[in-house]
C-alpha cells in the first residue's frame, strides 16, 4: 500500500544545509493495520507524517503508493487515496459537525460542492463510525475536546480513503475519550480494510491497540514491528532512555524509580491489598523488605478491612482503617 | 446545511432585498432639497417637467444609491474573503493594507501627474479616466495584497501576519503622506477631499465601471465559493483535501482587490463595512458556508452602505457628514454585539 525506499527525512534549511531528522528509512504499511508512530518530542513524528502524505518533501528517498511517488501524484487524485488529521486546533465559528464532516467530501463534488445522495450517506455514516451521530447539528467550537476530535476523524473518514493518517488525534483528551477514539480507529482499520497511522505519546495504549508499532528514539532510529516484540527485544527500552523511571516488562508499562530513604517496611499482605499498600509505600519512599531487619511490620487483615500497623523499636501497635490513615499514623510514628 | 437551515437562510436573503429596496427607495426620496415622493415616482417614469429635480434625482440620487450599494456589497464580500483566507477575525480591507494600496494607486493618479489630472480632469476624460482611476487603485491594491501573502509564505502565526499587513499599510501611506508634502496644495485638497470617503463622485460614467467590475468580480466570488469553505479547515487541510493552495490563494487575491480597489478608487477609503458585515451575516445565518455568506455579506452590505448614506445626508439640513465617519459609527457597535451576543469573534 503505502512504502517507503531510503527516505530521510528533516527540513532542508539552506543551500546545501540541511536538518537530517532521521532515516534511512524502508517501511511498509499494509490494509488493515493500525500503526502508532511513538517517540520523545522533536524526534520528527509530524516530519515523518508530513513526509509520508507528500506534503513535505524528503531530504533523499522517496515514498510510494502503490508503487508510484507520492510526489508525481496529483493533488486531487491523492486527497481521495490519503486524509489527514492534524494537529491545528483553530476552528471556523458557525460551522456544524456535519458541515465540518462534510467537507471531506470535497475531493469528489463538483465545483459548487452539492452533495449527491451518496454523499450524505458517507457522511452520515462517518460520523456515526466516529461516534458523533448525535451531535451533527451542533457547533464545533462548542462541543467538547474529545467529541471535536471525533468529529475531525469523522471528516477525514468523509475522505473515503484508504489511508488515513492522524497526527495525535488523542492529544488534550481525557483518558475515556483517549481510549475510546484509539479503539475506534482500530476498529475502521480492521472493519472497513483502511491503513491507519498515527502518532502518540500514549505508550500504554498503543501498546495495548497497535497493531505495529513504529518507534523513534532521540537520533532518529526508527525500530518498527509487533508491539511485543518491541518490548521483549529490548528496543522500547532504548527508544526512551529515562532517567527518573523504567519500563516495568511485568506490568508493560513505565513505572517512575522511586529513591526510598525513609524507614523499611515489612508487608504481611495478599491479594489486591497488597499490591496497593506497596505502591503507596513506594510512592512515599519507604523501603520494603522481606527481612525480619525493618522499623515496620505491616499487617492485613482482609476480613476486618484494617491494617495493624507495629513499631518494631518503639514497640507499639496501632490500627488503621484507610491507607490514608495507615501512611499518617506511620509518619507519625517516625 | 440541513434543509431547515438553507430555508431560513433562503429567507434571510429574501428579507434583506426588501430592506435593500425600501432603503434605496429612502435614499432616493431624502436629502438636502425636499422633493415629494409622488413627484420622485412622476420623475423616474419620466412624467415630470421640473428639470432641477431631475437633475438631483437623476445626475446625484440615483448613481449616489447605486453607488452605496455596489461599494457597500463589494467591500462586505472582500471582507469576508480576507477574513477566510486569513483565518482572522479581524481581517478586513482596511486592515490588510488593501485600502492603503488602493490609497497610493489613486496617489500616482492625483498626484503624481501634475495639475492636469485633478479629480475634475479625470471627469473630462470621461469614461478612460474612470478606467484609470480603477485600474491604478486595483494595481495598488492587488501590489500591497502581493506583498503581504508574499510575507505569509514565511509566516505561518495568523495574528502575526494581521500585524504584517498592517504594517504594510502603513508603510504604503506613510509614503503617500510624504508625498503629498512635497506637492501642490490644490492636489493635495483633491486627494485629502478623497480619503474622507465619499458616495458623490461616482458620475453616470464611472459609475458603469463600477457596476461592470463589481458584479464581474461578486459572479468570481460566488464561483469559488466551495473553495473558501474548504480554505476554513486551514491551508494543510485544504491541500490534503486537494485543493491547489497557491492557486486559490491568487483567486482570491485578485477578486478581493478588485473589489476594494476599484470602490476605494471611486469613493475613497471606507471603513469598517468590510470588516463589520461578515460578522453580522455569520450571526444572523449561524453558518460558515460561502454559498450562503457570499450572497448574505452582499446584501448586508448594500443595506448598511444605504443606511449609512441616508444618516450621512442629515434628512432635513443642508449638510452631509463624510461617509467614512457614519460607517465606522454604525460598524463599531455591530462588532461589539457579535462579540457580546456569541461571546467570542471567530473567522
Amino acid at each position: 500500500m503505502l512504502s517507503t525506499k531510503n527516505l530521510r527525512i528533516g527540513y532542508s534549511t539552506k543551500k546545501r544545509s540541511h536538518d537530517i531528522l532521521g532515516g534511512p528509512f524502508d517501511l511498509q504499511l499494509q490494509r488493515g493495520q493500525l500503526v502508532c508512530l511513538l517517540g520523545p518530542n522533536g524526534a520528527g513524528k509530524t516530519t515523518l507524517l508530513k513526509t509520508l502524505t507528500g506534503m513535505l518533501r524528503p531530504i533523499s528517498g522517496d515514498v510510494y503508493l502503490e508503487g508510484e511517488s507520492v510526489f508525481n501524484i496529483t493533488a486531487g487524485r491523492l486527497s481521495r487515496t490519503v486524509s489527514m488529521v492534524l494537529t491545528d486546533r483553530q476552528y471556523p465559528g458557525n460551522m456544524t459537525v456535519y458541515g465540518l464532516v462534510a467537507l471531506g467530501r470535497s475531493p469528489y463534488t463538483g465545483w459548487w460542492g452539492n452533495l449527491s445522495k451518496e454523499d450524505e450517506r458517507v457522511i452520515r455514516q462517518s460520523m456515526e463510525d466516529a461516534g458523533i451521530g448525535h451531535k451533527a447539528s451542533k457547533f464545533i467550537d462548542r462541543i467538547s475536546d474529545g467529541e471535536r476530535q471525533k468529529a475531525v476523524i469523522a471528516r477525514a473518514l468523509a475522505q473515503d480513503t484508504h489511508i488515513v493518517i492522524l497526527d495525535e488525534p488523542t492529544a488534550h483528551l481525557d483518558l475515556p475519550n483517549r481510549t475510546e477514539v484509539m479503539l475506534t480507529l482500530k476498529k475502521l482499520a480492521s472493519d472497513k480494510n483502511k491503513a491507519i497511522i498515527l502518532s502518540t505519546h500514549d505508550l500504554d495504549l498503543a501498546l495495548q491497540t497497535a497493531d505495529i508499532l513504529w518507534l523513534f528514539d532521540a537520533k532518529g532510529y526508527l525500530f518498527t514491528g509487533v508491539p511485543e516484540d518491541l518490548v521483549l527485544n529490548g528496543s522500547l527500552a532504548k527508544a526512551f532512555p529515562l532517567h527518573h523511571s523504567f519500563f516495568d516488562l511485568q506490568s508493560g508499562s513505565f513505572r517512575l524509580t522511586q529513591s526510598g530513604n525513609k524507614a523499611r517496611v515489612r508487608l504481611l499482605a495478599s491479594g489486591l491489598q497488597s499490591i496497593w499498600i506497596e505502591k503507596a509505600l513506594i510512592r512515599k519512599g519507604y523501603k520494603l523488605t522481606g527481612s525480619e531487619d525493618c522499623t515496620f511490620i505491616i499487617q492485613c487483615k482482609p476480613d476486618e478491612n484494617q491494617y495493624e500497623i507495629i513499631h518494631m523499636i518503639q514497640k507499639k501497635t496501632l490500627i488503621a482503617g484507610t491507607i490514608g490513615e495507615l501512611l499518617k499514623i506511620m509518619e507519625s510514628l517516625e | 446545511m440541513s434543509q431547515k437551515t438553507n430555508y431560513t437562510s433562503f429567507l434571510f436573503l429574501i428579507l434583506l432585498m426588501l430592506a435593500i429596496f425600501t432603503l434605496f427607495a429612502a435614499d432616493i426620496m431624502l436629502g438636502s432639497v425636499k422633493i415629494p415622493p409622488r413627484e420622485i415616482w412622476n420623475v423616474l417614469i419620466g412624467n415630470s417637467s421640473n428639470v432641477a429635480w431631475e437633475n438631483i434625482i437623476f445626475k446625484i440620487r440615483l448613481p449616489k444609491a447605486i453607488t452605496a450599494i455596489l461599494a457597500g456589497g463589494a467591500l462586505a464580500v472582500c471582507g469576508l474573503q480576507m477574513q477566510t483566507l486569513f483565518r482572522n477575525p479581524l481581517a478586513g480591507p482596511s486592515v490588510l493594507g488593501i485600502t492603503a494600496g488602493a490609497s497610493l494607486g489613486v496617489a500616482i493618479v492625483f498626484l503624481g501627474s501634475g495639475l492636469s489630472t485633478s479629480i475634475y480632469a479625470l471627469r473630462e476624460l470621461g469614461i478612460n479616466g474612470s478606467w484609470l482611476v480603477f485600474i491604478a487603485s486595483t494595481a495598488g491594491s492587488a501590489f500591497v495584497l502581493g506583498l503581504v501573502l508574499m510575507l505569509s509564505f514565511r509566516i505561518n502565526d495568523n495574528v502575526i501576519l494581521l500585524l504584517v499587513g498592517i504594517m504594510v499599510g502603513n508603510i504604503t501611506l506613510s509614503l503617500v503622506s510624504i508625498w503629498q508634502y512635497y506637492s501642490h496644495p490644490d492636489q493635495i485638497q483633491d486627494y485629502v477631499l478623497w480619503t474622507m470617503g465619499s458616495l458623490n463622485g461616482v458620475d453616470r460614467n464611472a459609475l458603469k465601471v463600477l457596476g461592470i467590475v463589481v458584479i464581474s468580480a461578486l459572479v468570481l466570488s460566488v464561483g469559488i465559493s466551495k473553495m473558501l469553505n474548504i480554505l476554513l479547515l486551514g491551508e494543510n487541510y485544504a491541500r490534503s483535501l486537494g485543493l491547489n493552495v497557491r492557486y486559490a490563494r491568487i483567486i482570491i487575491i485578485l477578486s478581493s482587490s478588485i473589489l476594494t480597489g476599484s470602490v476605494t478608487g471611486f469613493c475613497g477609503p471606507i471603513g469598517f463595512v468590510g470588516l463589520a458585515v461578515p460578522h453580522l451575516a455569520r450571526a444572523i445565518l449561524k453558518t460558515a458556508d460561502h454559498r450562503w455568506l457570499t450572497p448574505a455579506s452582499f446584501l448586508t452590505g448594500a443595506a448598511i452602505m444605504l443606511l449609512c448614506d441616508i444618516i450621512a445626508q442629515m434628512p432635513g439640513t443642508a449638510s452631509t457628514l463624510p461617509i467614512n465617519a457614519i460607517t465606522a459609527l454604525i460598524g463599531s457597535p455591530v462588532v461589539i454585539w457579535v462579540i457580546l451576543k456569541r461571546g467570542n469573534l471567530k473567522f
